[in-house]
Formats: C-alpha cells, sequence, structure tokens
C-alpha cells in the first residue's frame, strides 16, 4: 500500500533547493565578512601575538606554553605557544606573518610529540588550536585534511571555519582585547595516576619525513622572515624511563643534523647542573611533563642567559 | 555519506533496498574500528542461532540462561570484567595505539550494551512464544545493525521494526522533510546546547569540591540539561536519519524535565531503555516474587524495585556511583509509590507544579552521580554547591549562546508537553525552521563535536 503524503516531491524539491540555494549565499557572505574581521581580531594568534608589538615569540607546545615565561626571558616577548601546537603550527605561524612585524627572534620550543606520528599525532585533532591558523593557512589546512573527513567541507565553506566562534571574532575584531605576555602557568604537582601503564614508545612508528620536513620549513621560513630562530628544549621527567629516551635521542640526532646546516641558535642539547636539577625535583614540574610556575621561572632566567651568552651574537640570519 | 544513502536507497528497486541498508549499516559500524564488526556479527549470529535452536528445542531445560549469557558475555567482558579484573586486557585487548597521556587506553565497541539488549529482547520474546523466530540471517542482521539505531539506541523490538525494514518502502516527502527537521534539531540540542555546557561541567568536575557555589551549581544542573540535549539529541539525529529511509523508530524522549514524579520522568527519559527494564526484568521479577507468599505486598514490590534499579544503575557501568544511582532511583519509586496511593483525588494544578519542581531537583542531584568518577566527587560538588561560597562564573559570550539555546529547547518541550497536538504544518515555515537550525549550529554551535555521552554506556 502506497505511504499518503500531505505534500508533493516537486513542492518539498522547490522548498529544499531554496533552502539550499540561501544557505549556500548566507555561507559565503557571512564567511567572507568573518575571514576580513577575522585578520584584526584576536582570534588571530598572529594577530594577538603582534598586538604589543614583541621582539621575542615563543612558539611551541605545552612544554613552551608552561615553560617559557617571558618576563623572566627579558625584553618584549610573547608566547604564542599553546597546548597541543605542533610543529607544523609553528611553520604556519611563519609563513603568515605579515611584512611589518615587530619580531627579531623566535624560540621554539622542541618537542619530540611532534615526531611520534607526524601529522596524524592526536594533537592535530585540536581543532581549536589548528582551526585558528587553518583558516589562512591553505598548506597546514592540507595537513589537516587528511585527519578529518569533515576538513573538505571546511576548506570550501565559508562559515564552517568559524564555528562556535563567530561571535567571538565580531566582538574581539571591534574591540582587541590586551594580548598581555601570552604565558599560561601551571601550580603544583599533579600526581601520576599508578593505575595507568607506561606505554612504550619505542615501539610505535618511526618518526615520519614530514616532520622533519616542516622543521626544516620552519628554519627557512625563520631566515627569509629576517628572525633569529633559537630552539630549546624544555626539559621532561619522562627522559627518565629508557624506551622513551632511546626514541628521543634517535629524533634528535636526525633534528640536530637540521640545526647544523642552517644558522640556528641550538639550546637543545645543553648538559647543565640547572637543567639536571630541575629534572631531578619533582617540585618544579607540574606533571611529568610540564614545568609550574617556578620551575618555569628558573628555566627561563637560565634559557635567557644561554641566549645571551651563545645566541647574543649571531646577526639576524640571511636567506639561505 | 548519510543524504547519499537515503538518495542510493530511494533509487534502487524495492527488493535490493533492505540488502542496501544491512551493507551501509556494516559498513558505517566498520568505520569505527573493522576488529568490532566481527564483535557486531558474532553477536547478531548468536542470537539468530538462539531464535532458531528455540523453535526446534522449546523443552531444552536452561537454553534462556545459556543464550543470554552467551550473548551477553561481550558485554559483561567489556563492561565490568577488565574493569574489576584490569590484568585481562593488558595483554590481549585492542589498546589505542597512543593517547595524550601516554598510557594506553581501552577500546570499547561502541553501542555494545544498546545492541546486546535488542538482541535479548528478540531471545526472550522468541522463548515466551510472542513471535516465530526469522528464518533469513541476513534480514535478522539488519534488524540489529540497522545504522541510525545501532549506536546508542532507541532499543527497538522485532515486530515493529522488521515489519517496516523489510516492506522497504520509500519514504514519503512528509517523511523527508520530518527527517530532516529532527536531524536539525537533534545536531542543535548537542552542539548549540550540550557541547557548550560540557565546557562548563567539564571545569566543574575536574576537582569538585573546590568550585564556588555559582560554579558548583553550574555543573550540577548544567549536567542534567547537558545529558538531556546530548542523547535526546543523538536520539532525534537518529530518528531523522531512520525516516530518511522511510523508517519510523520509537521517540525515546517525550520532554521528560517536565515530569511532575519520578515514575513519570522515567516514562519520558530513555524510553526504549525503560520499557526493555520493565518488559523483560521488573514483570519477570515480580511474577516470581508473587510466588513468596510469606512476603507482604508492598515489600514484594519493594524489593522488586530495589532490584530492578540496581540493574539498570549498574547498566551504566561497573562503579560505585552508578549503584547508588540505582539505590536512589528505587528509593525515590518505591516512595512515590506510597504517596500515590495515599492520594485520593487527581492531582492538582498546585500540586502538580510543586511534583515537578521536586522531581526535577531530585534528577539533578541523582544525576550528578552519572558525572561524579567517584563518590567523593559527588558529595564534594553537593558539599561547594549548598556552602554558598563566594565567586563567580567568568561571564562570556558561552552562557549567553547557552541560555538561548536552553530557551529554545524548554519552550519546545513545554509546546509539546501542554499543547501536544500542535504542529507546524506549512512546508515553508518548516523549511525555514530548517534554514534557520543549520546556520545557528554552523555559527553558534560547538565546533569540538564531543562524543555522545551515552555512547560510553
Amino acid at each position: 500500500m502506497e505511504r499518503q503524503s500531505s505534500i508533493s516531491a516537486s513542492e518539498l524539491s522547490l522548498a529544499l533547493a531554496g533552502l539550499a540555494l540561501f544557505l549556500i549565499a548566507f555561507d559565503a557572505v557571512g564567511g567572507w565578512v568573518l575571514r576580513g574581521a577575522y585578520q584584526k581580531s584576536t582570534v588571530n594568534p598572529i594577530y594577538r601575538a603582534l598586538l604589543g608589538n614583541p621582539e621575542t615569540v615563543v612558539l611551541g607546545s605545552s612544554t613552551a606554553m608552561s615553560g617559557l615565561s617571558p618576563s623572566a626571558l627579558g625584553g618584549r616577548a610573547y608566547n604564542a605557544s599553546e597546548n597541543g601546537q605542533t610543529i607544523f603550527y609553528a611553520a604556519a605561524f611563519l609563513r603568515n606573518l605579515p611584512l611589518d612585524h615587530s619580531l627579531k627572534r623566535v624560540i621554539f620550543g622542541f618537542d619530540v610529540q611532534d615526531f611520534i606520528r607526524g601529522h596524524k599525532s592526536e594533537f592535530m585533532k585540536y581543532l581549536k588550536t589548528l582551526a585558528p591558523l587553518a583558516e589562512i593557512d591553505s598548506e597546514l589546512m592540507k595537513k589537516y585534511e587528511l585527519n578529518d573527513p569533515l576538513a573538505r567541507y571546511k576548506y570550501v565553506s565559508g562559515l564552517y571555519p568559524f564555528q562556535g566562534r563567530a561571535r567571538r571574532v565580531l566582538f574581539e575584531w571591534w574591540r582587541p582585547k590586551n594580548a598581555g605576555n601570552g604565558f599560561t602557568f601551571f601550580e603544583g604537582y599533579e600526581k601520576r595516576n599508578p593505575n595507568r601503564r607506561p606505554e612504550d614508545y619505542a615501539t610505535l612508528l618511526e618518526a615520519p619525513e614530514e616532520s622533519y620536513e616542516a622543521l626544516r620549513q620552519l628554519v627557512d621560513l625563520a631566515g627569509k622572515r629576517n628572525l633569529q630562530l633559537i630552539v630549546v628544549s624544555p626539559p621532561w621527567r619522562d627522559q627518565l624511563i629508557p624506551a622513551r629516551q632511546k626514541r628521543y635521542s634517535r629524533i634528535m640526532k636526525t633534528a640536530q643534523k637540521i640545526f647544523q646546516t642552517s644558522a640556528v641558535c641550538n639550546l637543545t642539547e645543553i648538559s647543565s647542573s640547572v637543567i639536571d636539577k630541575l629534572i631531578g625535583d619533582e617540585t618544579k614540574f607540574f606533571d611529568r611533563r610540564h614545568l609550574n610556575g617556578t620551575g618555569a621561572e628558573i628555566y627561563s632566567r637560565f634559557i635567557a642567559q644561554l641566549i645571551a651568552n651563545r645566541c647574543g651574537e649571531l646577526s639576524r640570519l640571511s636567506s639561505p | 555519506m548519510l543524504f547519499s544513502a537515503a538518495i542510493l536507497f530511494g533509487l534502487a528497486s524495492k527488493p535490493v533496498r533492505p540488502w542496501f541498508l544491512l551493507a551501509a549499516s556494516l559498513a558505517f559500524y566498520g568505520t569505527f574500528n573493522w576488529a568490532f564488526l566481527i564483535l557486531l556479527v558474532a553477536v547478531i549470529a548468536c542470537t539468530y542461532a538462539a531464535g532458531r535452536f528455540i523453535q526446534r528445542h522449546p523443552h531444552f531445560g536452561w537454553q534462556v540462561p545459556i543464550w543470554t549469557l552467551a550473548v551477553m558475555s561481550p558485554l559483561l567482558f567489556y563492561k565490568y570484567l577488565i574493569i574489576w579484573f584490569p590484568w585481562m586486557w593488558e595483554s590481549f585487548i585492542p589498546v589505542s595505539t597512543f593517547d595524550l597521556e601516554g598510557y594506553g587506553t581501552v577500546l570499547i565497541p561502541v553501542g555494545l550494551s544498546f545492541f546486546t539488549f535488542q538482541c535479548l529482547s528478540y531471545i526472550f520474546d522468541v522463548r515466551r512464544g510472542y513471535y516465530p523466530p526469522e528464518r533469513n540471517p541476513l534480514r535478522f542482521g539488519l534488524f540489529i545493525a540497522f545504522f541510525p539505531q545501532l549506536l546508542a539506541g532507541p532499543i527497538e523490538r522485532w515486530p515493529s521494526l522488521s515489519k517496516q525494514l523489510f516492506s522497504a518502502e520509500r519514504p514519503t516527502p512528509d517523511m523527508v522533510l520530518d527527517g530532516l527537521q529532527l536531524l536539525a534539531y537533534g545536531f542543535f540540542m548537542k552542539l548549540a546546547l550540550a557541547d557548550w555546557l560540557g565546557f562548563y561541567v567539564d571545569a566543574a568536575y575536574v576537582n569538585p569540591a573546590a568550585n564556588s557555589s555559582v560554579a558548583a551549581f553550574l555543573g550540577l544542573y548544567g549536567f542534567t540539561f547537558q545529558i538531556y540535549g546530548d542523547f535526546c539529541g543523538y536520539s532525534l539525529i537518529a530518528l531523522g536519519s531512520a525516516r530518511l529511509f522511510g523508517i519510523k523508530l520509537i521517540i525515546n524522549f517525550r520532554q521528560p524535565l517536565f515530569a511532575r514524579d519520578i515514575e513519570e520522568f522515567w516514562q519520558r527519559w530513555h524510553i526504549s531503555l525503560t520499557r526493555w527494564i520493565g518488559d523483560y526484568v521488573y514483570r519477570p521479577l515480580g511474577v516470581q516474587m508473587i510466588k513468596i507468599k510469606w512476603l507482604p505486598k508492598r515489600a514484594q514490590e519493594s524489593a522488586v524495585l530495589l532490584v530492578t534499579w540496581i540493574a539498570m544503575g549498574l547498566w551504566h557501568g561497573a562503579k560505585v556511583p552508578f549503584l547508588i544511582f540505582g539505590l536512589i532511583m528505587a528509593i525515590l519509586f518505591i516512595l512515590n509509590g506510597f504517596y500515590k496511593r495515599g492520594r485520593r483525588r487527581r492531582p492538582r494544578v498546585m500540586s502538580s507544579l510543586i511534583g515537578w519542581v521536586v522531581t526535577f531537583h531530585l534528577i539533578v542531584v541523582a544525576f550528578a552521580l552519572i558525572r561524579a568518577e567517584t563518590m567523593e566527587d559527588w558529595f564534594g560538588l553537593l558539599k561547594a554547591a549548598f556552602a554558598f561560597s563566594p565567586g563567580h562564573v567568568p561571564f562570556s559570550g558561552i552562557l549567553v549562546n547557552i541560555f538561548i539555546a536552553l530557551f529554545v529547547v524548554m519552550g519546545v518541550d513545554a509546546v509539546r508537553r501542554f499543547w501536544p497536538d500542535y504542529r507546524l504544518k506549512n512546508l515553508y515555515s518548516r523549511t525555514a525552521v530548517i534554514g534557520l537550525l543549520v546556520i545557528w549550529v554552523l555559527v553558534l554551535g560547538h565546533d569540538d563535536g564531543k562524543t555522545i555521552i551515552y555512547f560510553g554506556f
């Protein structure tokens, strides 16, 4: 028996076609307006970082976010690193810097996590962290596209990249927030959960070539943008686990070659009693991977001193 | 993917449509994890075999417990045994390759308890002789694996769903429009309400005892609205998806937050599970209990309620807060029974209003147990809320989003509750509503796509 319907198929098709056309037009116009506002709103991480005309910007993941205090680094510094910020993101940051930026120096917090699975890393799923730059950086978006079935739609839609942020983009374009120095520090020490078993990173895949490629890109971009690139490696207590130590050493070996061939101030493999003391003292850490506020102050002062002693003589880089 | 599948379904010839749905459903489940697709097929095969065996050997003793145990074994293993005996999974269960903490996490087959319950209802009904077992294993497979209801229900019964699935009628334009409307509203409830609320609720449960009163209350009440928006939103998405294939699934939520007593609440919340528990736990237990002659009738009723609700609590997981949740619900049901027996007249407006306020707040407090990791967290949050300590929640546009979305959701529920016959009938106004909801979700919806909370159960 045929089912009854109060509307005909042609009526429904007409209404849905009208709706689709309206949505496409709305999406295009809305996307155009938001993209324009985004460039000069503090939702845009580059705009936010450059708002106070800093000379130094810190890029990197949560280890750099919680480990490098701009006030202890000295000068006008801004910490633009974020939870889950990958090496691909740091490259995108430099790629999209405006021509009239005030920066002289980039401190990059090298994080071995970037080399675990390349762009397939869990970190790339952090849409909030990634999306602000993916909106304007097609190269980053292409990488991301491989990770998310929705991303292709996101790439062609005007509104979707701003989902949940449209109001903020417009508001913070209208009234840019005081960006401060970007530093977020952790307090105290979070004990590890003894019931969970540690995973052996040594059994995971080899570090993908694309991560090293992104590192090379970062170095090249810094040169092209006339910026001094300083690479640091905020300490982890995790380095004490032998399997991780082995993997870390393997990745560092290749990374060191990239740093050697370019004019980079490499402060990743510094052996010092300050670092040893930090790693040995759990009260200076928030958890196994992140320094807390006190630890960050000590580490940042140490890095500032190293920069003055070892990187000070480096002139601004010219294009390689 | 859903829309292209619906178009292909409409274009396919009638005899092909059920098999197209079966292939699409299995492929859909396989996208989560191909290894677990094998598990799904194994559960389906076991249930199919159970039905056939019961028909051929109706007098074979102990067959129902044996088949029940066989069908439930993956559920028991994943939901309870790996928690009670963690060494069982450490050596041979798939573990996610990498997570942020650097620790392995167990992958649990999504929708496991929902499709297990659907299989069990089939076995029990066949045993009771309500209908003969299906002969065609592929047709039976489609009944269990039909993708809109596979992940988190509604838990369907064989007679209503199989008839629709195998008649394989094309959806009417009305059904397509209904489907699109349900999908749009479901996504609205999930992305514009539940996921934004999750932002405050998650923050409140990080260290429940350390919250200010405002933050604790927001976490407490926010979770009830979050889980409602999340699960009801998901159910509407499931209903809407099924309508695009010409299938009407059971409505799982009927304005539960307007219930006037606890019994009415559970007649309106997760209806398919409540009916399942009623049909296969509560009533059979009641029948057995009547046989215990020395026990007074009220004690019998109370004992049945207690066992039923403890089972319901433990269905959520093998944790003490879930057990306490079940106990609280049982006590509330028992008290509600006493109250109703003492009441002679029909409830008046004022008593209905008081009943609604009391029920809502009891639900809020009890539901916090589902969210709390431990009893300490639950007590901590309640203590923080009622300590009336100073402090505030940072006001942001997110709160405005939440309040507007909540106003819309509760407004729609109020209209459906008090004017149940009211429907938008005009095609163009219905299309405009769909458009508005899509724009809302696109512009103001949460962008992080949190997992449906009930997937975890």
